[in-house]
């Protein structure tokens, strides 16, 4: 199974996206603190990132280039609540594989992880 | 919401349950308006995606839009209904809406300098300077190849001067109004955006480097050549010959050329190739590529591997055997072929297998062969690294060593390329040579068509010469000028005096071209190529006699004949553009579609028809309306009160409706009653409804025992299930009005009509959209219902799979005649979509029922 991290300024949006992924055999870290995760893609690495958009300090956005500086291969998601396109393009751009929008439900969490692990 | 809404909600069910229910019932009315227009636009947007209707891009961001302003709006209306349910509804609505926002929108065009650059700025670039200019500066940086000096105004410059002149929203406005099916309103509107573009002012920061590189590139002001180098141009579709190039331009008159070169983006030909490619407006930007202007004795093309060549000269490729040639036999050019030894060729069919070389020339500028008025003068090559001329023709205003040379340059502009190369060259009077462009061939890429077994066809006319291969059947129509062809309508084979490039605009109706003049090399027949259109060229005028108007032909454009009739088995539909979009730029409209258009929620008595599973845009519709339509029942029949109460009909026929009865819509033989009869309608198109259904005993005598509940539900297509009222049908009546909504499998067919002493105002609307059958026969049962409504004095329009009819005005007594007929008709087709399976068996159908119900006995 895979490693995955989620990094939500909401404690419990983290929590909730852990128990549904190890539900399905993957090892999940959730973080809340942008600098600690950043640091633990560096340092770790991992199979995929499961990132929110409005943090605490950075962007999702900012987060994900930190990231990709790291671990160019790093699979990402991103999960927002505040979609907008510019947000969804520059994501992708900077290689993000998906823009999923909240609410999301354990079915399509589950597929858009299958999807994105499985490419 | 909803704190306000909530709390007006429940002051409501306290104190007034009556303006609960009149709020409720506006609520359900607009819904059920939103419905029908979310439906139309979903018709649309699939009629777009499957290539029935061309139009640009603008129209389906446009339409997205509009659709997701009614899905809000049905969503804010069930709120409206019931504040207390759904209440995760909004949300996941906006997240679909985003989705499909996001699929179909275009990125903001990029407005940053540098505007003007050098051509040797720009190799590899073509996202800035078009693939002409780019791949020309390439062949400068890479190898010796003569090609002349220049500069780019860039792509990035097109968009900053649209914005400059603040043209993008006009621009928009227009080109959401075209539909290439009316080719009239095309030629306005491109018209009305050539205008536009004309009279562009250029930002002074543009202006003044477009004149400074101008003046550089020309210290002595000799004329430039200012050429289109569009940023999709060359790419995935050429885009041969619909753009603009102005020839011959004095440096101090750049901008006005460059204004008409912008311009030639918005001519209705070059509009029609880019929508029927699937590019965007913004997605191809005018880039324009400026050099100084050969003064050319000769120009043509060099393709370095020939599109569908003669046979005759497949075979002397193949057989090693060389045409003589000027050079042979003391400049007397001939077609003889003569054996000569092949010292190039280490195998004869080994030549052959690699194909051709073609240079086609002109005297002077390559203008002419481009534009397809006029032929050319061709020489064949082989591409051996001797080349061997295999034939050439009289009159080549070129010599053995300039042919060679040619074929040279261009086989080196190949290797640099990695593929067959559509080379445009001009000579001057000194016998320099200049590369002026180096694209792919069009067309290379696609499949030559089959050949089609025409055996036992009269030929009409033979021996012409086919310059795009493949085989169509249809009927001839005559054009006298290509510069102003107007409509045509499908199924055309096109007469025609020359191949120009405006054909193209055309060029989805056509299923065959013959021409008295034009070359293979010309732009035309490189679109054609792409788009397995077959061509033939005469060279001779007799065809317009030959070939007279509404003849029905066969075009065999392998060997050059043109038969009368249609072969025993029809040529292969050849790729819609439709087709060909999707190959194309118009896969985003395909990603589109899940979030738009793909119905999920097809069984509302499943526990997964929520709104966390509405994947599309069309299941939040169809969401809001199963919702609305329950809600708007159930309450009055829970509570009981107010609007008299919707009430269950037992008639004679399996149908499970209830019926909400708005005002006077009942006798006052329904009082007390919780089950009523047809005979207590007193609502005049309700009852002439149900007087129609029921008048098709046998349609529904068809059904298995109403035990095989199973059965029952497989087959009857959803119009009537078990006795749930959330799987019914469902009325709203007054005595002069009803809107009914029958359950007709995944959705309802809709009538609405009005039917009073006022004839002025009377009327019938019906809609029906999708059904339980595969596509074709949906289409099928569709076709039936158009024809037999039709004959009964509906207007209809049928847009993907949903049908919408309108009668009226009309008297009372007629309005009723007709809503009886409608009854009949749904009877009688509610199984069809599963049944019919040809075009012809739904014509007979059509023709059999209506014979039937006009039969005096049958009345």
């Amino acid at each position: 199974m895979s490693d995955i991290i989620v990094l939500d300024d909401v404690i419990d949006a983290g929590v909730l996206v852990k128990r549904i992924l190890e539900r399905q055999g993957h090892h999940v870290t959730a973080f809340t603190d942008e600098e600690e995760a950043i640091a633990h893609i560096r340092d770790k690495g991992a199979d995929l990132a499961i990132l929110d958009i409005k943090l605490r300090r950075m962007t999702g956005v900012e987060v994900l280039e930190e990231m990709k500086k790291h671990r160019p291969d790093l699979r990402v998601i991103m999960l927002t609540g505040y979609p907008t396109l510019e947000t969804a393009r520059e994501s992708l751009r900077l290689g993000a594989n998906e823009y999923c929008v909240k609410p999301i439900d354990k079915d399509e969490l589950e597929s858009k992880v299958r999807e994105v692990l499985g490419a | 919401m909803a704190f306000g809404e909530l709390f007006r909600h429940w002051t409501y069910r306290v104190f007034a349950p009556g303006a609960l229910l009149r709020r409720k019932y506006e609520a359900f009315r607009e819904l059920i308006q939103q419905d029908g227009r979310c439906l139309e636009r979903i018709a649309e947007i699939e009629d777009i995606h499957y290539g029935s209707t061309h139009v640009d891009w603008t129209r389906v961001v446009a339409q997205c839009d509009a659709l997701e302003t009614d899905v809000m709006g049905m969503v804010a209306r069930l709120r409206e209904m019931n504040p207390l349910r759904w209440m995760d509804l909004a949300d996941y609505a906006s997240k679909v809406a985003f989705y499909a926002r996001m699929a179909v929108s275009i990125p903001e065009p990029d407005l940053a300098p540098p505007y003007v650059l050098p051509l040797s700025e720009v190799a590899g670039r073509p996202e800035v300077a078009g693939h002409k200019a780019s791949r020309l500066a390439e062949v400068r940086q890479r190898t010796m190849l003569p090609v002349p000096d220049g500069f780019v105004v860039t792509a990035s410059a097109f968009h900053y001067i649209i914005e400059y002149n603040g043209l993008r929203a006009p621009l928009d406005d227009l080109l959401r109004q075209v539909d290439l099916a009316d080719g009239n309103s095309l030629v306005d509107l491109c018209r009305t955006m050539r205008e536009l573009v004309l009279t562009v002012e250029l930002p002074p920061v543009l202006e003044t480097e477009l004149l400074e590189a101008g003046h550089a590139l020309s210290p002595q002001r000799a004329p430039l050549a200012v050429r289109s180098s569009a940023v999709a141009e060359d790419g995935e579709a050429s885009f041969a010959g619909q753009h603009t190039s102005v020839l011959g331009v004095a440096p101090a008159d750049l901008p006005d050329a460059y204004r008409t070169v912008l311009a030639g983006k918005y001519t209705p030909r070059a509009v029609s190739y880019r929508i029927i490619h699937g590019f965007a407006d913004t997605e191809t930007p005018m880039a324009v590529l400026l050099m100084p202007l050969v003064q050319a004795k000769a120009s043509g093309v060099v393709y370095t591997r020939a599109p569908s060549p003669p046979a005759r000269i497949l075979s002397l490729a193949a057989t090693g055997r060389a045409a003589k040639t000027s050079e042979d036999d003391n400049g007397t050019p001939s077609t003889t072929a003569t054996p000569t030894k092949a010292p190039d060729a280490p195998a004869a069919s080994d030549d052959s297998a690699a194909g051709v070389i073609a240079i086609h020339t002109v005297g002077g500028m390559g203008a002419p062969l481009m534009d397809g008025s006029s032929g050319d003068t061709t020489a064949w090559l082989s591409r051996g690294a001797r080349h061997r001329i295999l034939e050439r023709a009289q009159g080549l205003p070129l010599t053995t060593e300039d042919l060679k040379r040619l074929a040279r340059l261009s086989m080196e502009l190949e290797t640099l390329f990695g593929e067959p190369q559509d080379v445009e060259w001009a000579i001057d009077e000194s016998g320099r040579i200049s590369i002026v462009q180096s694209r792919p061939v069009p067309g290379a890429a696609v499949a030559p068509p089959p050949r089609v077994d025409v055996s036992g066809l009269t030929p009409l006319l033979e021996g012409a010469d086919p310059v795009a291969p493949g085989t169509g059947c249809g009927t001839v129509v005559h054009v006298l000028s290509c510069a102003d062809i107007g409509d045509l309508p499908p199924g055309t084979v096109l007469v025609t005096p020359c191949l120009g490039p405006s054909l193209a605009r055309v060029l989805d109706r056509m299923e065959g071209v013959i021409s008295v003049e034009g070359s293979r090399a010309s732009h035309f027949a490189s679109v054609a190529r792409e788009s397995s259109v077959p061509v033939l060229v005469t060279g001779d005028d007799s065809v317009f006699a030959t070939l007279p108007v509404g003849t029905l032909v066969t075009v065999d454009a392998h060997e050059g004949v043109v038969f009368a009739g249609r072969p025993a088995t029809p040529p292969p539909r050849r790729s819609s553009p439709g087709a060909m979009a999707l190959r194309g730029p118009m896969h985003r409209l395909s990603r589109a579609m899940p979030h738009v258009a793909r119905l999920t929620l097809v069984d509302p008595s499943s526990s997964d028809f929520a709104p966390a599973n509405c994947r599309s845009l069309h299941d939040i519709v169809r969401f809001c309306h199963e919702m609305a339509v329950r809600e708007m029942f159930s309450l009055v029949e829970r509570d009981g009160r107010g609007l008299s109460g919707a009430r269950k009909v037992r008639g004679d026929i399996p149908v499970v409706m209830y019926v909400l009865n708005l005002d006077d819509g009942f006798f006052p033989s329904a009082i007390g009653k919780r089950e009523i009869t047809p005979d207590d309608f007193r609502s005049l198109p309700l009852w002439a409804i149900w007087f129609g259904l029921s008048s098709e005993p046998a349609a529904w005598a068809a059904l298995p025992p109403a035990a095989d509940w199973e059965e029952l539900d497989r087959i009857s297509a959803g119009i009537f299930r078990r006795d749930s009222p959330q799987l019914a049908s469902y009325a709203v009546a007054s005595s002069t009005y009803a809107n009914i909504m029958l359950r007709f499998g995944y959705h309802f067919a809709v009538i609405d009509s009005l039917c009073a002493g006022d004839t002025r105002a009377n009327y019938i609307q019906f809609r029906l959209k999708g059904g339980g059958g595969h596509a074709e026969g949906r289409s099928l049962r569709l076709r039936f219902l158009s024809r037999v409504l039709e004959q009964s004095g509906f207007s209809t329009r049928i847009k993907g799979d949903l049908i919408d009819a309108r009668h009226g005005p009309g008297s009372e007594a007629l309005i009723q005649k007709r809503l009886a007929l409608l009854g009949r008709v749904l009877a009688v087709t509610r199984l069809m979509d599963i049944r019919l399976s040809t075009e012809e068996q739904a014509d007979a159908e059509a023709d059999n029922f209506l014979t039937r119900i006009n039969t005096p006995e049958d009345d």
